[in-house]
């Protein structure tokens, strides 16, 4: 990236989506809002995609969130690795989704709901890290007994997860198309209408 | 963080996810050890209970569940491993948060010869108040509007469409910054070691007859007998509405179709046009067909162009073989300061097209003054030379 109009904008816009992370993401975390880590990924989609719409350059997205990562050191809570790997995570995959398609709607809302559905794989893949695979396996036969106490047999805990993945996924596309129709007028409201 | 601790805790954290008691048993131990390196003189013993109690509930959770569904044996141990790992990975990132900041993550991205990350890093750091300004003054202007104490929830996507827009313009400011004062870890100019003629730039925004500007004063300049060369982009209009551009050759009047107006969703370079290989044929054989030490007049520049896209090759190729003795150049506002950074111009007169019937003596003098002030004309070239424009 030899112009510095990439390193300016993914600075500005990787600020924004860190001082939302810092501000809004702590008071959701802190009063325990449910599927409060969907929201906050759906708004890191709203900023990568805009800034991607109005200057389309590869690697951009990531570089956003290594800044978005990076102020989310300053978080209240601290060193936070989950949030951190999500942020970079979420970048990741909309960098891959924006770069295969050009930066297009099709990659916004592919990156939307890659970003979004990694969310909760995330958290499982983080429950691994710490537990370990032995404590996971117990968990998951833990949690088919209490599904099998409600009359759910079967490969319950997968489900679920498979399930849970799947909607995140649908508000995740949901997400990137809303980002992508909010970024254009954001362009419009920058060139003046022309 | 100094060297040692970060060696210990790194070796902490490598131990901790291994799957063997004695490897958990040894991560714990240095995570400990890490902790008493990093903090010789104040033990952060709120911080450490807090971490155990943290480790401990998750621990006994998992014991119980696994104790529930493999046996008590398998539940104990298990327990056991999550309590070790746990602690260790907090203890950890205990010490990493409270010794980390931004000067070292700064200086880091120095010594791994990273200095845009760095100043990147400090831009967006230096940003942050700008940013919740911002926000604070959309909040106040949404509420006004809407005549409540708060938006309304529906308020919420303009919010962010303005918080985004402002977040843009604050780019392009730090981009034009950083461009005037030249940091050469941010961008390297484009043409180089190759010296830059004198630029007059003609900059107004989109629609408020910058093109106009610059044909007449080329139609008057022609007629002096200036070496004219290079083209200008008329646009298109049809029922009044702007549905295109056209390159115009000013040395051969021939004109190709540059773009059409296809609409955001399907333009090209981020714009509402899809550009046509004629038109870019067409500039560049008209930056590239004049005499040395000519006139060169570019019409126009964008951010296409500051890219590295667009015109700027054939400029590029222009400016550093042809070596005009002027060069004029049509540009918006916000992009001058970028543009004057790329080209590393000493010399530049600056025509804002708002100044009415005042800008085109302006820019008339200015490419007067510059030839006067020692650049010759070329050789061969006699004052009688015309150029069809119509």
């Amino acid at each position: 990236m030899r112009d510095i109009r990439p390193w300016t904008y993914a600075a500005l816009f990787g600020s924004l989506w860190g001082a939302v992370e810092l501000s809004l993401g702590t008071v959701l975390s802190a009063a325990r809002i449910p599927f409060a880590g969907l929201l906050m990924a759906a708004v890191g989609v709203l900023c990568l995609v805009t800034a991607r719409r109005l200057y389309p350059a590869v690697g951009m997205s990531l570089l956003m969130g290594v800044v978005a990562a990076f102020l989310k050191v300053f978080s209240l809570g601290g060193f936070v690795i989950g949030p951190m790997t999500g942020i970079l995570a979420e970048a990741t995959v909309v960098e891959l989704a924006m770069t295969a398609t050009g930066s297009t709607a099709a990659g916004a809302i592919t990156g939307g709901a890659l970003a979004l559905a990694t969310a909760p794989l995330q958290q499982l893949l983080w429950v691994l890290v710490v537990v370990g695979g032995e404590g996971a396996a117990g968990w998951a036969r833990a949690l088919s007994r209490v599904a099998a106490l409600f009359g759910w047999r079967g490969s319950a805990t997968l489900q679920l997860v498979l399930a849970f993945t799947g909607a995140a996924a649908l508000a995740g596309a949901v997400a990137g198309a809303f980002s992508w129709r909010v970024a254009g007028r954001v362009t419009r409201r920058l060139r003046g209408g022309t | 963080m100094k060297r040692l601790p970060l060696l210990t805790a790194v070796v902490a954290l490598v131990a901790a996810l291994l799957p063997s008691l004695p490897a958990q048993l040894l991560g714990l131990a240095l995570a400990g050890a890490t902790v008493l390196l990093a903090e010789p003189r104040s033990f952060p013993t709120r911080a450490v209970l807090h971490s155990v109690l943290l480790a401990a509930t998750a621990a006994g959770a998992t014991a119980l569940a696994v104790a529930w569904s493999m046996g008590l044996q398998r539940g104990a141990y298990v327990g056991l491993t999550v309590f070790l790992r746990l602690l260790a990975l907090l203890l950890v990132t205990t010490v990493a948060s409270r010794r980390l900041d931004a000067d070292d993550l700064h200086l880091l991205a120095a010594r791994l010869h990273l200095p845009r990350l760095g100043l990147a890093l400090g831009l967006a750091l230096n940003s942050l108040p700008h940013l919740a300004e911002a926000g604070r003054d959309a909040w106040i202007a949404l509420a006004v509007r809407s005549r409540r104490r708060r938006p309304r929830l529906r308020h919420l996507p303009r919010l962010a469409e303005v918080l985004l827009a402002h977040t843009a313009r604050i780019a392009e400011e730090a981009t034009a910054a950083a461009a005037l004062r030249g940091h050469s870890q941010l961008f390297r100019p484009l043409l180089g070691a190759t010296p830059v003629p004198p630029v007059v730039a003609v900059v107004g925004r989109s629609g408020t007859g910058k093109t106009p500007l610059l044909l007449r004063c080329a139609t008057v300049l022609a007629e002096r007998g200036y070496p004219l060369y290079g083209f200008v982009q008329p646009a298109l209009s049809e029922n009044g509405q702007k549905v295109g551009f056209e390159v115009l050759d000013l040395r051969t009047g021939r004109r190709a179709l540059l773009a059409r107006r296809v609409g955001l969703e399907h333009g090209q370079h981020g714009t509402q046009f899809q550009f046509e290989r004629e038109g870019f044929a067409l500039a560049r054989a008209a930056v590239e067909a004049g005499p040395p030490r000519g006139l060169l007049v570019v019409d126009e520049l964008g951010p296409v162009e500051l890219r590295g896209g667009g015109h700027w090759p054939a400029v590029h190729r222009a400016l550093s073989r042809r070596t005009p003795a002027v060069v004029v150049i049509g540009l918006r506002r916000h992009l001058l300061a970028a543009f004057l950074a790329e080209l590393g111009a000493e010399a530049v007169t600056v025509v804002d097209v708002g100044m009415g019937d005042a800008a085109e003596a302006a820019v008339l003098q200015a490419v007067t003054a510059a030839f006067s002030s020692g650049v010759e004309l070329p050789p061969g070239c006699t004052r009688g030379n015309r150029t069809e424009l119509e």
